[in-house]
């Protein structure tokens, strides 16, 4: 065990991944004494809460003290909301809490990008402002405490937590705090005051989901961006128009199965601790449209943002009817890209869908009329393949990393499409084209598939599942790499 | 085991020995499957059980990056002004750069350093830089000819092709899409006519008319926008065997505008003929209008005098196919070029397929019958062989330098040394084994060896000096030789 010790405290080099030996370790540990005390909810909660510190500190070094403090102040604040009686004094409160969330948020995360917008980054240039480090999953968890304070506001929630550990502790669940699924407090606060028979069921799908969802990360998205994707993105002009268009498919199944199999590990660890996590996608590609998309990918995000800001938008702007209803689609696509990152590519990324909704929205009775007169299979899957289309395109200016880089791809697609590289690019990537094909293959399964290898997997004794998870360890390790990539969400 | 949890710490403990227990009983940390090309790897123990952080900054390659300040706006002008290297300053080790004796005390770059000695004010003289996507699309190539013609006059920037699958560094171009084109790595000519670049273009429509069936007139277009600072003062046609004369319409495309028809002759062997195209044109557009199959190998866009670098790029080759093109062609256009140095830069394809030492041995007499090739095809000219750079493989869960990339560099720098050839070591030069981690963490390369800009600029910047490291050694000689003479 050489340098565990050191280990175990924060290195900026080398923050602590679900991936790693190191984590495994960690988990084994606290799920010695997790097993032991589980059925008492004080002990438990305690002892959740001082892994999910220690997760975050492991993370994120230092910055656990700016969690604490949103949680706290937002712990604070909550009880306010709920016992003053005067409107404009919650109201108040409601903006201060906002103030402080998004202050951290627009700080770390946007600081440098409206500098640069505003052309003054020079000035600041060598002062600390330009040295800010984003904080990983804070995009997340201040979501989450926001998601607290809005439902103590609109009273969906129907009295504050009480107790503060367990509070902090549903801002800081250590399986969902790094890249969500956005829990809302009415989901996951009673789960924390609850006690947990868990279940042989539980477990089974648990470890089921950590498999799927490693297999999903490193086999298909991890394979996918080192082999093939990361090169094309990098220097678009290098490649031809059908490379750029392939890596374009590709980008789109390795940025679902990154997020997928992400989520996929944490629903699964939050399962082994007897947690129920709501789920982020539901086969996302047999969208028939994109406001049907939204309702399959990022479902926890999508949820928030109808929440918090497309429903109270649409009431405010209400008198503008349809016009009304469009203007709080493209306000909350525009902030919703925005939340993915200081960027114009994922500005215009969230406006493109956002447009795309906004048409649905208008051409709507026309689409019904359509549907009724023409073939109904044909109308669902020419729907489904040209939301694909959309989707792949789209998703150009999601992965590219500069705007140019993004429109220079566009440009290559259209104008140098050399179909005649066509068999030497399958001859060179044979194997990324092979685990594309199947990333996309095993998205389109029927779920009841799916579900019942899950059921077949819960039946199995215990040693069969170590055999089997052992298995998959040893499967995904012939592809991986050591500097196996970030999960993409982590950056939000 | 009534509590459900024990069974999960069950599950993790076993799943835990199983994998200790496979890191300690597998002989081997990998099985070789199916003849060495795929291994089934197995997680070491050193994986399990090694918790430290390991740094993967290559301490050579962090000395090399400090020597350059690659900050933006980049000064280009600034960045070439180096110390001025002074007559006999002391040779660059071997280990970077071999220039052997070819017999008589003469050197393998003489010819080339004679050339550039007594290069006069009317002449270019030309350098053809081949490789596979290293040198794509003008990369590399466009920094190296920025040292030479910064040292020695020129400008312009050499060949250019009619299409390519990848866009150029130094102009926007868009072409019709009735090019076909062939290359000696994957997509064969009809016979062995090839270009000096181991390309031909044929226009679609006009190849029946050379087989003597009919005659179908076809009409290609290429437009050209170079970037601010591309200067050059003439644009040349390089082209091959053609049945019948064709012709070129040449527009000033900024003004929509034609400037020149130009019609040009028939010929069983090769021309180069220029175009009556005014100097520094921003914009241009060509029309070429065949009525036979005419077999064109670029344009060549150069200055008055001094040098040129000619970029000869083939994505995914390994340099064995240029022994498909005819020696004697070849040997004609390089001749009529005024090439005199031969740059080869290959091996980056063949590093994930080399296994052993035979396979290296194989390598070796692949690339001395491929250095034979173009001493065979112009004796007059020096070849300078650049060894393939370091890259990344994943291997057991790490990332490395291919294990057998010194044996591959060591077999190209044998075939160079035997077939009289210098030999410049970029695997060395990058800072050696599992150099590349660095490159590629400063935004100097990707993990699989392709230089990013800057990188380019570095990697131009050190072999250039090398090689004028080598220019004045050849100088020195030369004032003593002058002086022995002067005193007898």
């Amino acid at each position: 065990m050489t340098g565990f010790f050191e280990s175990l405290t924060y290195n900026n080099l080398n923050p602590l991944k679900f991936h790693s030996v190191l984590f495994f370790v960690l988990f084994t540990l606290f799920y010695l004494f997790y097993a032991f005390v589980y059925k008492n909810i004080r002990l438990r909660n305690v002892l959740l809460l001082l892994f999910s510190l220690y997760f975050y500190y492991k993370v994120s070094g230092l910055f656990v003290f700016i969690l604490i403090l949103t949680a706290t102040v937002d712990y604070f604040v909550g009880f306010w909301i709920y016992y003053l009686e005067s409107l404009w004094k919650k109201r108040f409160l409601l903006i201060l809490s906002l103030t402080v969330n998004l202050g951290y948020l627009f700080y770390y995360k946007y600081a440098t990008f409206l500098m640069h917008i505003f052309g003054v980054k020079e000035i600041f240039a060598d002062t600390f402002i330009d040295k800010i480090l984003f904080p990983i999953g804070m995009s997340f968890f201040v979501f989450k405490s926001l998601t607290y304070i809005f439902d103590i506001y609109r009273k969906t929630i129907d009295i504050p937590e009480y107790n503060y550990i367990n509070y902090l502790l549903y801002v800081s669940f250590f399986p969902n705090i790094l890249a969500g699924p956005i829990s809302k407090a009415r989901d996951l606060l009673p789960q924390l005051k609850a006690k947990h028979d868990i279940t042989e069921d539980e477990i089974g799908r648990g470890i089921f989901l950590i498999m799927s969802g490693a297999i999903k990360k490193f086999f298909i998205a991890d394979f996918l961006a080192i082999n093939f994707i990361d090169r094309i993105f990098d220097s678009p002009s290098l490649f031809g128009g059908f490379e750029n268009l392939m890596a374009a498919f590709g980008a789109l199944i390795q940025i679902y199965c990154d997020f997928s199999g992400y989520t996929d590990i944490v629903i699964g660890l939050a399962c082994l601790m007897g947690f129920t996590i709501k789920p982020n996608f539901n086969k996302p590609f047999l969208s028939q449209n994109i406001t049907e998309f939204w309702r399959r990918w990022h479902m926890t995000l999508s949820s928030w943002m109808s929440d918090y800001l497309f429903y109270p938008l649409s009431y405010f702007f209400r008198r503008l009817k349809m016009i009304g209803v469009i203007l709080a689609v493209l306000i909350t696509f525009f902030i919703s890209g925005l939340w993915h990152g200081a960027n114009w590519t994922f500005v215009l990324w969230g406006c493109s869908h956002g447009f795309a909704i906004a048409f649905e929205t208008w051409t709507k009775n026309l689409r019904y009329k359509i549907f009724g007169k023409i073939n109904q299979r044909f109308y669902k899957i020419s729907s489904i393949i040209i939301t694909l289309n959309f989707l792949v395109f789209t998703i150009i200016l999601f992965r590219a990393s500069d705007i140019n880089k993004a429109f220079e791809m566009y440009k290559i697609i259209f104008t140098r499409f050399d179909v005649s590289i066509i068999s030497n690019w399958i001859h060179v990537y044979f194997y990324p084209l092979l685990v594309l094909l199947l990333g996309y293959i095993l998205h389109f399964l029927p779920q009841k598939l799916n579900d019942n290898l899950t059921l077949k997997f819960i039946s199995l004794p215990w040693i069969l599942k170590s055999v089997i998870f052992f298995i998959v360890i040893v499967i995904i390790y012939q592809t991986f790499s050591s500097e196996a990539l970030p999960f993409v969400y982590l950056e939000f | 085991m009534k509590n459900p949890l024990v069974k999960v710490l069950a599950i993790l403990f076993f799943l835990e020995i199983l994998l200790f227990a496979t890191s300690l009983l597998m002989p081997l940390p990998e099985l070789n499957l199916n003849g060495n090309k795929f291994f089934f790897r197995f997680i070491s123990s050193d994986e399990l059980f090694d918790f430290r952080f390991k740094v993967k900054e290559n301490a050579t390659a962090e000395k090399l990056f400090t020597n350059y300040s690659l900050n933006q706006p980049f000064d280009f002008t600034a960045f070439f002004k180096r110390k001025p290297l002074c007559f006999g300053e002391k040779k660059i080790s071997e280990t970077y750069f071999l220039n052997p004796d070819i017999g008589n005390g003469v050197l393998a770059l003489d010819k080339f350093f004679n050339a550039l000695y007594t290069l006069n004010d009317t002449t270019t003289l030309r350098i053809a830089h081949y490789g596979d996507s290293q040198l794509e699309g003008d990369r590399l190539t466009c920094c190296l000819r920025t040292c030479f013609q910064h040292e020695f006059g020129g400008s312009g920037i050499g060949y250019v092709p009619f299409t390519d699958i990848t866009s150029h560094t130094q102009l926007n171009r868009n072409y019709s899409a009735n090019w076909i084109r062939y290359n000696v790595f994957n997509s064969p000519f009809r016979n062995n006519f090839y270009g000096a670049s181991g390309i031909v273009f044929n226009i679609l429509g006009s190849t029946f008319g050379h087989q003597g069936m009919t005659a179908v007139p076809a009409t290609a277009t290429v437009s050209f926008d170079f970037n601010p600072g591309v200067v050059y003062d003439h644009i040349s046609i390089f082209y091959g065997k053609t049945a019948r004369p064709f012709r070129i319409i040449s527009n000033d495309d900024s003004l929509s505008k034609k400037i020149a028809e130009d019609t040009f002759p028939a010929t069983d062997s090769f021309f180069i003929k220029r175009l009556r195209v005014p100097s520094n044109l921003k914009k241009l557009k060509f029309e070429l209008l065949t009525s036979s199959s005419t077999d064109l190998f670029g344009f060549l866009i150069d200055g008055k005098k001094g040098i040129q670098v000619d970029n000869y790029s083939i994505r995914g080759h390994s340099g064995d196919r240029l022994l498909n093109i005819n020696t004697e062609y070849l040997g004609k256009q390089l001749k009529s070029l005024n090439t005199r140095l031969v740059i080869l830069q290959f091996g980056a394809n063949v590093v994930p397929y080399i296994y052993s030492d035979a396979d290296c041995k194989m390598l070796e007499a692949l690339f001395y019958k491929l250095f034979m090739k173009f001493k065979e095809a112009n004796p007059d000219i020096s070849i300078l062989v650049i060894g393939a750079g370091d890259m990344i493989n994943i291997k057991n869960g790490q990332e490395t330098s291919y294990p057998m990339l010194p044996k591959i560099r060591d077999a190209q720098k044998n075939a160079a040394r035997k077939a009289g050839c210098a030999f410049w070591d970029l695997f060395d030069a990058m800072g050696g084994k599992n150099s590349i981690s660095s490159w590629a963490a400063k935004g100097y390369a990707s993990k699989n060896g392709h230089f990013y800009p800057p990188g380019q600029l570095i990697v131009a910047n050190e072999l250039y000096s090398a090689i004028m490291a080598e220019y004045h050694m050849y100088l020195f000689k030369q004032r003593e030789n002058n002086l022995a003479s002067k005193t007898k």
